[in-house]
């Protein structure tokens, strides 16, 4: 039984694909998007009681709906409503990456950022203020990580546990979505 | 911020290199590259490699030792930089 | 919405203009009349997306009943900020996000204080230099020139030995076995295909390390500094910043330089641009430098090959200069961006395809085209024209071929080759530059004594093969230090000259006057300048009509008799030669 969908979200390359296998393991299936021939993979996982489905969605620079994929992404945060979006932005190339975050954002969809790649980022000699970045978007969590060395992914794993236990208490009558 | 691109381009005594004009706008060269792309979509600037793509005409088969003669197919064609032009410099 | 202490969607909007929010929150009053609406979407964001014209939701909002005052108040919206703007809202609207995001990057981002120059960076400063990256491009191009001639001459010398000796014997020895020896067959195979074609294929080992050498400066991200920097004076001079560009490709073959032109945006440029590509020097046109060098200056093949190359860019360069102040006034130079590419080491497998492809390409022309004009050449010249003679058993000078080409050669005198021999090989080279060559070989191979006939065995032959490559290569292995190092215009000892080059030699004095150097080079210089080929006449017609065909035909034959002529009489007058 499926408690919570959340949604993966990002630019392509930006390491989303490792931050889904990191979350759910081996339970995963692959299939494709209603009518598309796009690919569409799910997966589960458990934390703290709670059964978390978590959807890849294509990856895309944009939710403009310009390209099949954009499209296919940006239906699923506005019409399936997912609880909470993962945004998976590569830190060595944050500027591009967070213009999809802005509009993530703009749809009202609870949010969290993931800054993977730092250690790129490190190489380039980068240094990111994730808790500025968190206050210049409003107070919305901002993880670093290094999706590829397991690096971040208990944060996040806590962070949207916490994100759903805070959800079922405020809505102690239902819980399904 | 868009506009700037084009206004940089327009400006640009020669061919302007894509790296140059990111450090100069002070933007990311990667996100340089996705203005671009919009401005693209819109229109107002040309991208060589969709422009070249169209035009391949792959009826003629004499030409260039006998493979298409599309700038894309011919085995003595070199793969040339990617260009953005300004769209609005296209007259006639 | 907070889970120990943090907010997961605080309502963190871009915020746009006062003038747009205030469109926006109109439209969302809109929207909210709308049930069906406010069931699957947030107001603002719906308001946001239909005023950056998307056509999903336009549709979607179209179908729902009553969704036609959204519409109006869309258009109202639309309109007031147009008005406002003079610019597309959706263009205002990504521009505020990405400003957003811009200053959002300069908050949080720390870059190093001294940026971590990389090498394509270092590189990039030097080679495409304002002062330095015309000399960088030139010395490179020099270099390139003198590879190839230094690597692949000792290949030369083995093919040439292989076709001329055992290919020749075999042919002779099967055409033998077949009992038609002293035929015209036999004639038509060993002085017609044999002397032809092969004397094209001679040249393939110079190929395939000039197409080695390009790949190398392309695959490694050189040759598009090299457009880049030389672009930068096409504007300078007034032609399109973007004529470059099919010239490099010109450097391969002109055919996909004509077509590269289509990357120029407005009609004349296009047309100017492709004008003035077949003065690039092609792949096809390197052998015949290369026979000619070899003839007239041993010592400098690199050097002399290298000039003809610049003067092609040079011509090219000049004519557009004056075709832009008289036929092509207008027209702007139209500034454009330009993606280098980082760059790599060249990357072995990639480089081998690129040589082998082209390469391939050049032997496939030589056994087609080459071997169609061999055939003809060889036809006109065995057939009697003035009635003296019988077929296959004719003097040159009485053949169909002698008496075009003789009628034709006073044309070439004030250039130093007026013969029927050169002016037969210069007709024969409109259908391709190697057939310059192929052509040159019958012609002056009837003058040959006849092939020594050493019997040998074909276990001989073999070996014989065999040890010229060996020694072919070991001659190369010899050859690199002298181009990086010392004496790079000295070779070492002259290879022994072919009959061929000696025929020539003997010839080209002949029509001179004894200047046969100089007129070697107005030859040279000719072959140059003059129409490359048969498919690039059909490429012109394609790409610029068959007005600029003609145009570009006569036109290139002006300029490069008048080229010639400058050089072979400018020469004389200097008395150099």
């Amino acid at each position: 039984m499926t408690d919570f969908t959340i949604a993966l979200a990002g630019n392509p390359n930006a390491g989303k694909s490792t931050v889904f296998n990191a979350l759910t393991g081996s339970r995963q299936y692959v299939g494709n998007w209603p009518g598309k021939t796009v690919e569409k993979k799910e997966g589960n996982f458990k934390y703290n009681g709670f059964n978390i489905k978590v959807v890849d969605l294509p990856g895309t620079y944009s939710l403009s709906a310009y390209s099949l994929e954009e499209q296919i992404a940006r239906d699923f945060i506005v019409k399936e409503k997912p609880a909470l979006v993962v945004n998976v932005a590569d830190a060595a190339n944050l500027e591009r990456n967070l213009y999809l975050t802005m509009q993530i954002l703009e749809t009202g969809t609870p949010t969290v950022v993931v800054l993977n790649m730092m250690d790129m980022a490190g190489h380039r000699g980068f240094q990111i203020d994730t808790q500025k970045m968190s206050e210049g978007l409003g107070g919305i969590p901002v993880i670093s990580a290094i999706a590829s060395r397991n690096q971040g992914l208990d944060e996040l794993r806590q962070i949207i546990a916490d994100f759903v236990q805070a959800k079922q208490e405020a809505q102690p009558a239902g819980g399904i979505l | 911020m868009l506009q700037q691109i084009l206004l940089e381009i327009e400006k640009a005594q020669g061919p302007l290199d894509l790296n140059n004009l990111a450090r100069k706008l002070g933007i990311e060269r990667s996100a340089l590259e996705g203005m671009i792309q919009f401005w693209v979509r819109k229109g107002r600037l040309k991208d060589s490699e969709l422009e070249t793509e169209l035009n391949c005409d792959t009826s003629d088969s004499t030409a260039c030792g006998g493979s298409c003669p599309g700038p894309q197919n011919c085995s003595f064609v070199m793969t040339m930089p990617r260009t953005y032009s300004l769209a609005s410099y296209d007259s006639e | 919405m907070t889970a120990a202490g943090i907010v997961f969607n605080h309502p963190i909007y871009v915020e746009y203009s006062r003038e747009i929010e205030t469109e926006i929150e109109r439209l969302c009053v809109a929207i909210e009349q709308l049930p069906e609406l406010i069931a699957i979407y947030s107001p603002r964001w719906l308001a946001i997306q239909l005023l950056e014209h998307d056509e999903v939701l336009l549709a979607e909002v179209k179908a729902v009943s009553g969704g036609a005052s959204v519409i109006d108040a869309l258009e109202g919206s639309l309109t007031r900020l147009e008005e406002r703007y003079g610019e597309d809202v959706d263009i205002i609207l990504a521009d505020y996000r990405y400003s957003f995001v811009n200053s959002l990057v300069r908050n949080v981002l720390t870059r190093p204080a001294v940026q971590p120059v990389n090498i394509s960076d270092k590189i990039d400063k030097v080679v495409t230099h304002r002062l330095l990256g015309i000399p960088i491009f030139l010395t490179l191009m020099w270099i390139v020139f003198k590879v190839t001639t230094d690597i692949a001459t000792p290949y030369l010398d083995w093919v040439d030995a292989v076709i001329g000796g055992p290919i020749t014997h075999w042919t002779v020895g099967l055409l033998g076995m077949l009992s038609l020896t002293g035929t015209w067959i036999e004639s038509l195979f060993v002085d017609g295909i044999i002397a032809g074609v092969g004397g094209v294929m001679v040249f393939v080992p110079v190929l395939m390390s000039l197409y080695l050498a390009l790949a190398v400066l392309e695959d490694s991200g050189y040759m598009a500094r090299a457009a880049f920097v030389m672009d930068r004076v096409m504007q300078k001079v007034g032609l399109h910043g973007k004529s470059f560009l099919p010239m490099v490709v010109g450097f391969g073959c002109s055919v996909p330089g004509l077509y590269a032109t289509r990357t120029l945006e407005n009609e004349r440029d296009r047309i100017l641009t492709g004008l003035l590509v077949p003065f690039m020097s092609c792949g096809a046109r390197l052998p015949v430098y290369v026979l000619f060098a070899a003839i007239f200056f041993p010592q400098q093949t690199g050097l002399v090959v290298f000039s003809l190359y610049l003067l092609g860019i040079v011509t090219a360069i000049g004519l557009g200069i004056i075709l832009r102040g008289t036929l092509f006034k207008e027209g702007d130079t139209t500034p454009f961006l330009i993606e280098l590419p980082p760059y790599r080491w060249p990357h072995l497998k990639t480089i081998w395809f690129y040589v082998w492809e082209r390469t391939s390409t050049f032997i496939r022309n030589a056994w087609t085209i080459i071997l169609a004009a061999s055939i003809v050449v060889w036809f006109l010249m065995a057939t009697p024209a003035n009635g003296a003679g019988a077929f296959a058993d004719t003097e040159v000078d009485d053949s169909a071929f002698g008496m075009v080409s003789g009628a034709v050669a006073p044309i070439f005198a004030p250039l130093g080759f007026g013969n029927w021999e050169n002016s037969g090989a210069l007709i024969t080279g409109f259908v391709a530059k190697e057939v310059v060559i192929s052509t040159a070989a019958l012609v002056y191979n009837v003058q040959d004594v006849e092939v020594e006939t050493r019997p040998t065995t074909f276990f001989e032959d073999v070996v014989e093969i065999g040890v010229g490559f060996v020694r072919a290569t070991v001659d190369t292995i010899k050859s690199v230090p002298l181009i990086i190092g010392i004496n790079l215009f000295e070779g070492e000892g002259e290879p022994d000259p072919t009959n061929l080059m000696a025929a020539i030699q003997v010839n080209f004095e002949a029509t001179s006057g004894g200047h046969g150097a100089l007129a070697a080079l107005a030859f040279m210089v000719f072959v140059l300048l003059y129409t490359p080929c048969m498919v690039t006449i059909a490429a012109e017609r394609q790409e610029l009509g068959v007005k600029w065909m003609w145009f570009s035909i006569f036109g290139q034959f002006a300029v490069a008799w008048a080229v010639a002529f400058i050089v072979f009489q400018g020469g004389l007058l200097l008395a150099l030669g």
